[in-house]
């Protein structure tokens, strides 16, 4: 930094320094006038001269016709001087920004020697004296100590060039630089109008100080203005306001800045510079000056404990309003959960009918429900909810909805999630797969991506089996589906209350069940973060390149996808290609749905490179070739003959309505109604986008991609429930596109989709819950399955109805399975007439021990699918009575266990 | 920018080793359930990501937790598959994957 200048400072002529100037009044149009010719004056010529002209369009008009060659701007931000000042800084283009104040004089040199301090590399601002002008004469009992008052440098000031903690606003500048990267002045500080606030730059100063920590503040006292003082201002009156006003303004400084940095040049202030002021004044006998000094500091120190104190109340009132809205809007979600907690302790499982659990919850349950679902909605519309309070009660409805059936039950419910514990015991006992070998599992053993998680999980946390958290899998799928859903929504809309909303609408249009301890799960979840991670970071290098009619219709309208680097970009392809191989060695349906979908994507330009949908086909063919070999040859003819017959592989899931109850009719309905409602809603979203002009064609692609595999096979009679799971995500989508983006905060605009959502509730509990009590199985179901695996040695025949119980959960390996529902239909008709004829088929000669399992479970699930005539188990189960070869090994309530011990004659026809 | 980077390697470095640590210990069920789901469902992926795109938390969460799990199937089919199944390998490889990571983020664009 330089030494005091004694000489005209050489010209930094390599500094090009604009001069702001901000005014808000006419009637300071003299002193503006003065202030640009002092500037023309100069004899380092200005850059540029900006006058921004703080919401007065007569001032505007006025000085961009009489002042030529300043640039006249208007303060388009909130009025006051820090947003005027902003503006000025934003328009220039000097290497400096020095400031003005309208009311003040320069002097010739006073730009040369700002900019010469500027020399310096580490000086990010400079300042210069300010000397009060006063327009009569100066009043004697105004302290010298004091005239920061008037707005100009104060007896105590440094004499010569120094640095400071903070500028003079009236005559300041800063390199443009610092002031972009500090961001500018707060334009919540700061004079507004003839208001009295200020400290502005001192804030600045304080904030460049900590954002530069080598860089320095220069005060340069030769670089001279002269400030106008208009009479008003030597007043008493004035001095106390002004004083009260500062005290108010360090009080918002230190709250900002804290008060150690805020107050550091104050207390040398307090305990040196006043001090010496009293002592002159009583040496002068002027007690006038003395008492200025008091009440000076008196209204300063007045003013700060009142603006700190105020601060204070205005802080903690508003922590206190954030916390009560905040509250206020969790309300619904913790009376909802008191609701549904307090409702499980009262629902007897054993008097569900057949409408399943929709039958024995009570009242609180549905209560609750229903306030989470109309209340999601309703923060949805309001646009101002935090995400995590979205979240919040999201989770809250995925615990209280798939929760329910876990925390009700003390097993595991569904059959197949038994058999997949049973696959993951296998993989932990064996520490290998066999997928070229025989069993009813052996197409799991092809397949071993899920089980092999789950093996890990298993055996390195020290669990006895995989039933120690399977039943808890709804709810943690359901959640996990949460973040991929909302990753795949957000690049695929822009409109956030169309993404929530679109998340709510998967969740109540989710009655498929495919949630439960399963591959497909497991799959689903990678499916959407695949889906997510190529629209999101693996755009089209092309996308807008010409594209003729038919891309146009598939071609992407939304420009959501993040920039990525080329080295990102190779790492993301090689991450999605890890999640593709995860996808294919663990579900046989996935790879294709994911094929499906990613062939459109790429042909409509969303997303590349094109061979990716190549790559997954090639990775489904080689592990179908590899590990699904054995698997392939046992079915092919059943995977190739529904090839091309689209009608009936959806129709082959069908189920004989005439057989069941008509409370199975009407959980039937709920779920052909709640997936055509929504097939329809979301047609109806998409006619509505298209006139928004938002068509969300990546949304519609998605919706329909997966259809095409109703042609390729049935599935087993799942496919259309499947490809419908697989659209579900951008059905919901675009439903939601039905309602936003829209510009309406009118809490009267919640109501409609609150109201649907309601609508889509109601079916979805019959069609998920429908099925629970044969989903559902007891204790003593579970007792008996646990006797037969503890009992029956190792090459036994187990033989059931249906194979709708739990077992195969442990040792499956070792025994064979039959299951009565897999005769062929005379046979199974002929279960009632001449049962033993069927079980001695099912026995095929074989000398082992045989266990012939029969369960409540098997009864109900019969009735509801109709594959078994209606009294086929009761006939059943009195054959097996009435048989000598067989006897009751186990027996309780709700199962029963028959034994055929090894060696015995072939039972009675 | 390279003190917060030396700190969450530090942090990663510590879960896995930790995680390696209990879930081979016998501690009780819990702890070793979460050390254990935090190894393979969260650090081979969390390394991974300095790599990556992912911007916002919720993105960051969501391929972290999809690589690791990928990667944990992949690799213990794979053993599976070989007839070399361990519990402790399938661990042990994916921790070495994660510290591989993180030894490598200096690469990283």
């Amino acid at each position: 930094m330089s030494e005091v200048a004694t000489e005209a400072p050489p010209v930094a002529a390599a500094v090009r320094v604009s001069v702001v100037l901000c005014c808000y009044t006419m009637e300071r149009w003299q002193h503006i006038v003065a202030a640009t010719e002092s500037l023309r004056a100069q004899s380092l010529p200005p850059a540029e001269i900006l006058l921004v002209v703080d919401h007065c369009p007569p001032l505007r008009e006025r000085a961009t016709r009489e002042l030529p060659g300043v640039r006249v701007l208007d303060n388009d931000g909130p009025p006051g001087l820090s947003s005027a000042r902003n503006v000025g800084v934003e328009a220039s283009s000097g290497d400096v920004v020095a400031f003005l104040d309208d009311d003040a004089v320069a002097e010739p040199e006073w730009l040369g020697r700002l900019a010469s301090e500027y020399a310096d590399p580490c000086v990010l601002g400079v300042g210069g004296q300010v000397s009060p002008q006063w327009e009569s004469r100066r009043p004697a009992w105004f302290p010298p100590e004091f005239d920061w008052v008037v707005g100009c440098s104060h007896a105590g000031m440094p004499s010569g060039t120094a640095p400071v903690r903070n500028l003079i606003g009236a005559n300041m500048s800063f390199r443009r630089d610092v002031l972009a990267t500090v961001g500018g002045f707060r334009a919540d500080l700061g004079r507004v109008g003839s208001h009295p606030a200020g400290c502005e730059e001192t804030e600045l100063c304080i904030r460049a100080a900590a954002q530069f920590p080598g860089g320095v503040l220069c005060y340069q006292p030769e670089a001279t203005v002269h400030h106008h003082v208009p009479e008003a201002r030597a007043t008493w009156r004035y001095f106390r306001a002004r004083c009260y006003a500062e005290g108010l303004s360090k009080a918002a400084v230190s709250r900002v800045t804290g008060a150690q940095r805020a107050l550091s040049s104050e207390r040398a202030y307090v305990s040196r510079v006043l001090p010496r002021g009293l002592a002159e004044a009583a040496a002068g006998i002027n007690p006038a000056r003395g008492l200025a000094l008091v009440t000076g500091l008196s209204a300063t120190v007045t003013g700060y404990a009142v603006g700190s104190l105020a601060r204070r109340h205005q802080d903690a009132a508003g922590a206190r309003d954030r916390f009560l809205r905040t509250a206020a809007t969790a309300t619904p979600l913790v009376v909802a959960m008191a609701l549904w907690l307090l409702s499980l302790r009262s629902v007897d499982l054993a008097a569900m009918t057949d409408l399943g659990l929709v039958s024995v919850l009570p009242a609180g349950y549905w209560a609750g429900l229903a306030l989470l679902v109309v209340t999601i909605p309703v923060l949805i519309h309001r646009d101002r909810t935090p995400t995590a309070l979205l979240v919040a009660y999201v989770a809250a409805l995925i615990l209280m909805f798939h929760g329910t059936p876990s925390a009700l039950y003390e097993s595991l419910r569904y059959s197949w999630a038994w058999k997949h514990v049973g696959v993951v015991d296998y993989l932990v006992r064996h520490h290998s797969v066999d997928p070229q070998g025989g069993g009813i599992f052996n197409v799991y053993q092809a397949w071993p991506g899920f089980f092999a998680v789950n093996a890990v999980l298993v055996k390195a946390a020290g669990l006895s089996s995989a039933l120690s958290y399977a039943a808890w899998s709804p709810p943690l799928f359901e959640l996990a589906a949460l973040f991929p859903l909302r990753l795949l929504f957000s690049t695929l809309s822009s409109d956030r209350r169309q993404v929530w909303l679109a998340v709510l609408v998967f969740y109540l249009g989710n009655w498929v069940g495919q949630d439960y301890f399963s591959p497909q799960a497991f799959a689903y979840l990678l499916y959407l973060v695949i889906l997510g991670a190529c629209l999101r970071w693996l755009p089209a290098s092309h996308r807008h390149a010409r594209m003729g009619r038919w891309r146009r219709w598939l071609g992407p309208d939304l420009q959501t996808a993040e920039a990525t680097s080329p080295v990102q970009r190779r790492v993301m392809l090689a991450v999605v290609g890890l999640l593709m191989l995860a996808v294919v060695s663990s579900h046989q349906l996935t790879p294709f749905m994911l094929l499906s979908t990613l062939c459109l994507l790429v042909l409509g330009r969303h997303i590349g490179p094109a061979w990716l949908p190549v790559m997954l086909a090639a990775l489904t063919a080689a592990w179908m070739v590899t590990m699904g070999r054995t698997f392939l040859e046992a079915n092919f003819y059943w995977l190739t003959e529904s090839i091309g017959h689209p009608g009936a592989n959806a129709q082959a899931g069908l189920v004989d309505l005439s057989r069941t109850s008509i409370d199975q009719r009407l959980v039937y309905y709920a779920k052909g109604g709640l997936s055509a409602g929504l097939v329809v809603l979301a047609g109806v979203g998409w006619l509505r986008l298209r006139r928004a002009r938002a068509p969300r064609r990546g949304a519609a692609l998605l919706a329909v991609g997966t259809v095409p595999l109703l042609a390729a096979n049935s599935y087993g009679g799942e496919m259309i429930y499947r490809v419908y799971l697989f659209a579900l995500p951008f059905l919901a989508l675009l439903t939601a596109g039905i309602f936003y983006p829209s510009t309406s905060r009118r809490w009267l605009g919640a109501a409609v989709p609150a109201t649907l959502a309601l609508a889509l509730a109601a079916p979805l509990c019959l069609a998920y819950y429908g099925k629970e009590r044969a989903n559902y199985f007891s204790p003593q179901e579970v007792a008996a399955s646990e006797w037969l695996y503890s009992h029956a040695p190792g090459g036994s025949l187990l033989i059931s109805a249906e194979s709708n119980l739990p077992w195969g959960f442990t040792h499956y390996e070792d025994y064979d399975y039959t299951s009565l529902e897999g005769l062929p239909t005379p046979e199974r008709a002929a279960l009632t007439t001449s049962p033993m004829v069927e079980i001695n088929r099912a026995m095929q000669n074989r000398p082992g021990p045989t266990y012939v399992v029969l369960t409540r479970s098997q009864t109900i699930n019969a009735r509801y699918t109709g594959l078994l005539p209606t009294a086929a188990i009761t006939a059943l189960t009195t054959a097996l009575h009435r048989d000598p070869s067989f006897r009751v090994v186990y027996d309780n309530p709700d199962a029963i266990i028959f034994e055929r011990p090894e060696g015995h004659p072939e039972p009675s026809r | 920018m390279s003190a917060v980077w030396s700190r969450y390697r530090t942090i990663l470095l510590i879960a896995v080793l930790a995680g390696v640590a209990i879930a081979g210990t016998g501690l009780g069920a819990p702890l070793r359930a979460l050390a254990v789901v935090a190894v393979i469902g969260l650090v081979p992926g969390a390394a991974l990501l300095p790599w990556l795109p992912a911007s916002g938390s919720m993105q960051r969460i969501v391929i972290a937790v999809a690589i690791s799990l990928s990667l944990t199937a992949v690799l213990s089919e794979s053993l599976a598959i070989a007839g070399a199944w361990t519990a402790e390998r399938v661990i042990i490889g994916v921790a070495c994957l994660g510290v591989g990571a993180i030894l490598c983020r200096r690469w990283a664009p």
